[in-house]
């Protein structure tokens, strides 16, 4: 190729070896030169540009900008791309436009030997690249998705395990409420003479329909198919809402649940998803003594680790966990009960990393295993 | 006495619950006490107290079968009718083959609930009261000598005092005066009077 009836020299050879676009424009922004990877992108002749402002390559956003950043270099040597690379459009002959990194220097006025000083732009298109980041955050973005679906899956399954808990949990209050009705019916039947007389009866009335309604609150906010939102959460009263429903299962199997909560502090995660894993591990623990005589205790403790990490851990006293199984208890499928999926485990594993944390089993020095897992802490939590 | 002021005893881990049973008991105008589990109430329980349990089935730790249980081995007759949830039938089912006076599920209609603590105490207080006679007439057979034992036996075997005396070797009058004492500590009239006494303890 031929600038200017000049020869085809090494330099203009390398110019038009180079991969990414090269421009050459003077201090108003007049094209000097262009190398072949310029016409390729952006669908000129090399005749075409030369001599036109750098602009024509620019949406007009950009271009709008331009001759005041030149203007303003020019005259004070306030950098803006200069020296530095950065992302921006270009726009093609057909009007198109698309992803490039553009990054310029500026080449001194006595190199040029009184040419006047110019600057040299480097161009890449990004539209590859773009597209294939495109492509992995939604491939990502489906994957959360799915994980969530999941969870939630898994959420309601939990919850349906533990159907008879539940019940139970809303029938104490329904049978109290009962009862303080029939009883305030008798005593207005006998005679009643201070009416005043029923208003404990008729608070307490109220106050267990309050109960019954929270047990449906908390279920209904579990149960809930909501997107990852990790925000500080106060970590005890994490652990507190959601024993709350695991007290369901652990009654009806006559265990009892011990809480050993470190001082108050603020975890950076999604609480639901975290409150998840938690049930599953004491459900687990409270299944695991099923057969156990007595001293059916699970041990729920949180703590600190250190500046950004904190740690809640399910101790039980229950069965165990083989040594031999001890690696796989968190792969899919697995698992050693006669109804079950074998996924809560996993599925707890990817709720714990999805907080940014870890999880893990160990073998008490006694009986039963202990399940821990990390959690980050909120910044000054 | 005692016997026209029966205890109904209730037990349930439940706060509410115990509390809702504690104030429907006083509006039938029961006498009540609320335990708030099996364990705390077979620390303090007497048998001398006649009444009923009301009693939770399912509760951490001691169960209500497992008070069933407890309550049988230590002697115990008074009636147990259980308050059951919604899972617990089998439960309950084998509650009520040991010997458990009814069930009723969660929530319960009151007048079902007053009809089985009426039951309950009429059958515990008769059951109170024919012990109290067997005692009774133990303690007055504990008081004759052996000679005297060896007539009543004789006496509610039929026999007639000239056979009593051929029989033990006596004089026709001793066996009239022992047997006139069987009958003065017996604190029977009449022979009929004393065979009926008797059947109690048979």
């Amino acid at each position: 190729m031929k600038l200017d009836g000049a020869p085809y020299d090494l330099f203009s050879a390398v110019l038009d070896a180079a991969v990414d676009g090269i421009v050459v424009i003077d201090k108003q922004g007049a094209i000097q030169r262009v190398n072949q990877a310029i016409t390729r992108m952006f669908g000129y002749e090399s005749e075409e540009l030369v001599g036109k402002n750098i602009k024509i390559l620019m949406p007009g956003t950009d271009s709008d900008q331009h001759d005041n950043h030149l203007g303003r270099f020019n005259k004070t040597g306030m950098r803006k791309v200069i020296g530095i690379g950065r992302e921006l459009n270009g726009q093609k002959k057909d009007k198109h436009c698309f992803p490039i990194h553009v990054s310029v220097g500026h080449i001194e006025d006595d190199l040029l030997a009184g040419n006047g000083s110019c600057f040299i732009g480097i161009i890449r298109d990004l539209t590859l690249q773009k597209h294939n980041e495109q492509q992995a955050q939604k491939k990502e973005a489906e994957i959360q998705q799915l994980r969530e679906r999941l969870a939630h899956v898994a959420r309601i399954s939990t919850l349906g395990e533990m159907v008879t808990g539940i019940a139970h949990e809303i029938n104490q209050p329904l049978a109290a409420i009962t009862s303080y009705a029939q009883g305030c019916s008798r005593m207005i039947n006998a005679g009643l003479k201070d009416p005043a007389d029923l208003l404990p009866a008729l608070s307490e009335v109220s106050a267990q329909a309050e109960r019954a309604g929270k047990v449906i609150i908390g279920i209904r906010n579990f149960s809930k198919n909501s997107q990852l939102i990790r925000q500080p959460c106060d970590c005890n009263e994490l652990v507190k809402d959601v024993v709350v429903l695991a007290e369901l299962h652990a009654r009806e199997l006559g265990v009892s649940l011990v809480l050993e909560l470190a001082d108050d502090f603020v975890v950076m995660v999604d609480a639901i998803q975290v409150q998840q894993v938690v049930l599953n591990l004491i459900n687990n623990a409270i299944e695991s003594m099923f057969d156990a005589a007595s001293d059916k205790v699970v041990i729920i403790k949180t703590r600190r680790l250190d500046s950004t990490t904190a740690e809640v851990s399910v101790c039980d006293s229950g069965a165990g966990v083989d040594v031999k199984l001890q690696d796989q208890v968190f792969d899919s499928f697995f698992t050693t009960k006669d109804s079950g999926l074998g996924m809560g485990l996993s599925i707890c594993q990817s709720l714990v990393e999805a907080q940014g944390g870890q999880i893990r089993l160990s073998r008490n020095p006694g009986r039963g295993c202990t399940f821990s897992f990390t959690l980050p802490t909120a910044a000054g939590g | 006495m005692f016997d026209d002021n029966p205890l109904v005893v209730i037990i349930d881990d439940d706060d509410s619950v115990r509390e809702a049973l504690l104030f429907l008991m006083k509006s039938m105008e029961l006498h009540a006490v609320a335990f708030s589990s099996a364990r705390e109430y077979l620390s303090k329980y007497e048998n001398d107290v006649p009444g009923c349990i009301v009693s939770d089935i399912r509760m951490p730790g001691t169960s209500g079968l497992a008070l069933q249980q407890e309550l049988s081995e230590r002697g115990s007759t008074t009636p147990i009718i259980f308050i059951t949830g919604h899972g617990d039938i089998p439960m309950a089912v084998e509650a009520i083959k040991k010997g458990a006076e009814d069930f009723l599920t969660k929530p319960f209609c009151d007048q079902k609930l007053l009809d089985c603590i009426n039951s309950a105490i009429e059958k515990d207080r008769y059951r109170r009261r024919e012990q109290k006679k067997i005692q009774s007439i133990n303690s007055r057979l504990a008081t004759l000598t052996r000679r005297e034992h060896q007539v009543l036996e004789m006496v509610a075997a039929g026999k007639s005092n000239k056979a009593i005396a051929a029989a033990l070797n006596l004089s026709h009058r001793t066996i009239e005066v022992h047997r006139s004492h069987v009958m003065e500590k017996m604190k029977v009239s009449t022979l009929t009077d004393l065979l009926v006494l008797l059947q109690g303890v048979a």
